[in-house]
């Protein structure tokens, strides 16, 4: 953490306010990225993990609230912005990857239309439909598409799930940004596609200087692309450090357990360990630690407070870490 | 749905009243040039003659030709009708994707707005207006489109808030799209099924109000013809000459089934859930 930090979120809280209470989703985490930087962001459904990349990209549906923090993008804080101050970070600084393929392009546009917007925007050197239509080809090139001449008449319907998300990609990488989100962008492919999308952002991100905050609930695919990872659980960050000490070693119980989920070798033909229980709705936060109705280390002091450990590049909050 | 497989032939629905549509289209079209005998000048000679091969739908009190008649009433039912999805189209998709889009206050009072609107029978809104503002032709026209503009106002509304928060929209955002590209290009065509349809059914509803108005006097005035005017005037003949009542009840009773059936249709197709 020498380098000068191209993204940092200081104490960010986001809440869902209802009937007159704050229902709170996203709960004072911070975290600091520096150029180059790959972070993982990981934790189940309903741990505000998209919501903190929403955040980020400044796309927060207007029911949630943030209630406290900054968002500092390359000394700036987003926060403060207008919308329309705001739009000048947008794709050139900050792009982003969403979830699902298959609403993630305009039905009823072509791919080479949906590009050539992105071109018209944010390359003025592709001055002429040849131009763009070159440029178009070059990007879906460069995602691996084999046939990109034929694919920018095409539809999205057309597509596979794996080639929807290699356009995307194509998309979210011709601004030239310096930070991709990218939520879930595996989640809803098959295994093998995954791999090949996986492998295709570590190439972009290698060749682009890519700054990378990539969202997933699989630790695997955390695994293979961060250096550093950061678990959410119920709205907070409750451990946070390099990818591969957290993997060897987790502190928290919820990363163990995480871990304890995915499949591997060496347990084959074993019944797959899961985490009993289910993430607390956001009106059923108000425990010290939100985990402890889960967890198996609980004791009575963790309901009343739990305290924050840090030990080197390590960050665990729990009372009882391993 | 990986195959986009035109299914319009074989919906039933929307053949027939696809039909039924393009008929009477064909006869108001026809009208302008054309009809079998003169719509206004009376023949005392033929009074109230029952319908015959040399008056297909009998004769009025005054010897007027009815089938000639009904067609030059068409005139008026698809002004009404296609001044009312104009004005829906236009006025009321803007509005109601502006509102869905983005929300706010402007959405909030807009909403209650047309809910208030909502609240009232438009027949009684439309006579209201016609109250102050003088029945007749132009003020019926402007009326009717005016009570469509909520019905694709609140279509529009909760399509764009359905839409709104996909991925593709918010990509649209990220990337600063025009607000007008967003909406226009991006939003707008991916809600035309459902706005064909409240087209479609807006409009038989229109011509229905159109009718109403008429026929109790208030809506277009004599000479201009108009079915629920021909309507009222058959009353006083319902045992004498009970054609005239029927002629004019089936005109309407069709225009309005032809475009509910497209309506039904149109959803049929559109649905892709409902495909084999």
């Amino acid at each position: 953490m020498d380098k000068e930090p191209l993204l940092q979120v200081t104490d960010l809280s986001l809440t869902v306010p209802y009937l007159g209470i704050a229902y709170p989703a996203v709960e004072h985490i911070s975290f600091s990225m520096a150029k180059g930087d790959s972070f993982g962001l990981i934790g189940e459904s309903g741990c505000g993990k998209s919501l903190t990349a929403l955040a980020i990209a400044g796309l927060l549906p207007e029911q949630i609230l943030r209630s406290s923090g900054k968002i500092i993008f390359d000394g700036v804080d987003l926060t403060q912005l207008t919308a329309q101050q705001m739009q000048a970070y947008h794709g050139d600084d900050i792009s982003m990857v969403f979830q699902d393929s298959a609403t993630s392009l305009n039905p009823l546009l072509t791919v080479g239309y949906q590009l050539r917007e992105v071109i018209v925007l944010y390359c003025p050197t592709a001055d002429t439909p040849a131009k763009q239509k070159q440029l178009a080809e070059d990007s879906l090139r460069e995602v691996g598409l084999i046939d990109p001449a034929e694919t920018l008449n095409k539809y999205p319907h057309q597509l596979s799930g794996g080639q929807r998300q290699r356009i995307m990609l194509a998309m979210a990488m011709l601004p030239k940004p310096r930070l991709l989100l990218a939520d879930e962008p595996t989640t809803a492919l098959d295994l093998t596609t995954q791999q090949q999308i996986l492998a295709l952002i570590r190439n972009l991100q290698i060749k682009h200087h890519l700054t990378l905050l990539m969202i997933s609930h699989n630790m695997r695919v955390v695994q293979s692309l961060c250096q550093r990872t950061l678990v959410m659980y119920a709205g907070k960050i409750v451990e946070q450090g390099p990818t591969e000490s957290i993997l060897q070693q987790p502190q928290h119980p919820y990363s163990k357990a995480l871990l304890g989920a995915m499949p591997t070798f060496d347990r084959r033909g074993k019944p797959l360990e899961t985490v009993e229980g289910m993430v607390p709705p956001l009106y059923a936060r108000n425990l010290a630690c939100t985990f402890s109705p889960r967890c198996p280390r609980k004791t009575a002091e963790c309901d009343l407070a739990v305290a924050e450990k840090k030990q080197g590049d390590r960050m665990v909050l729990c009372n009882h870490p391993e | 749905m990986s195959k986009h497989s035109p299914t319009w032939w074989k919906n039933s629905n929307f053949l027939v009243g696809g039909s039924i549509v393009c008929l009477l289209l064909l006869l108001m079209l026809t009208s302008f040039f054309w009809t079998p005998y003169s719509p206004t000048a009376p023949s005392a000679a033929a009074k109230l003659q029952a319908p015959s091969f040399i008056h297909l739908l009998g004769t009025d009190h005054l010897g007027r030709d009815v089938f000639s008649r009904i067609m030059v009433a068409s005139q008026t039912a698809f002004l009404v009708g296609i001044s009312s999805v104009g004005a829906g189209c236009l006025l009321g998709v803007s509005l109601g994707l502006t509102c869905g889009y983005y929300g706010g206050w402007f959405d909030l009072v807009t909403v209650r707005l047309l809910d208030a609107f909502k609240a009232i029978p438009s027949l009684l809104l439309a006579l209201m207006m016609i109250a102050v503002f003088g029945s007749g032709m132009k003020v019926t026209v402007m009326a009717i489109a005016l009570l469509a503009i909520p019905l694709y106002a609140r279509m529009a509304r909760s399509s764009a808030i359905q839409l709104k928060n996909l991925e593709y929209m918010q990509w649209t955002k990220l990337i600063g799209i025009s607000r007008r590209r967003i909406l226009f290009v991006h939003l707008l065509p991916n809600i035309r099924s459902p706005l064909l349809i409240t087209a479609s059914l807006g409009f038989a509803s229109s011509v229905l109000t159109e009718a109403g108005l008429s026929y109790l006097g208030l809506g277009v005035q004599p000479p201009d013809p108009s079915w629920g005017k021909m309507l009222s005037e058959a009353q006083d003949y319902l045992f004498n000459a009970p054609w005239l009542a029927l002629s004019a009840g089936l005109a309407i009773t069709l225009l309005v089934l032809g475009f509910n059936l497209l309506g039904d249709g149109l959803r049929d197709i559109s649905d892709y859930r409902r495909k084999d």
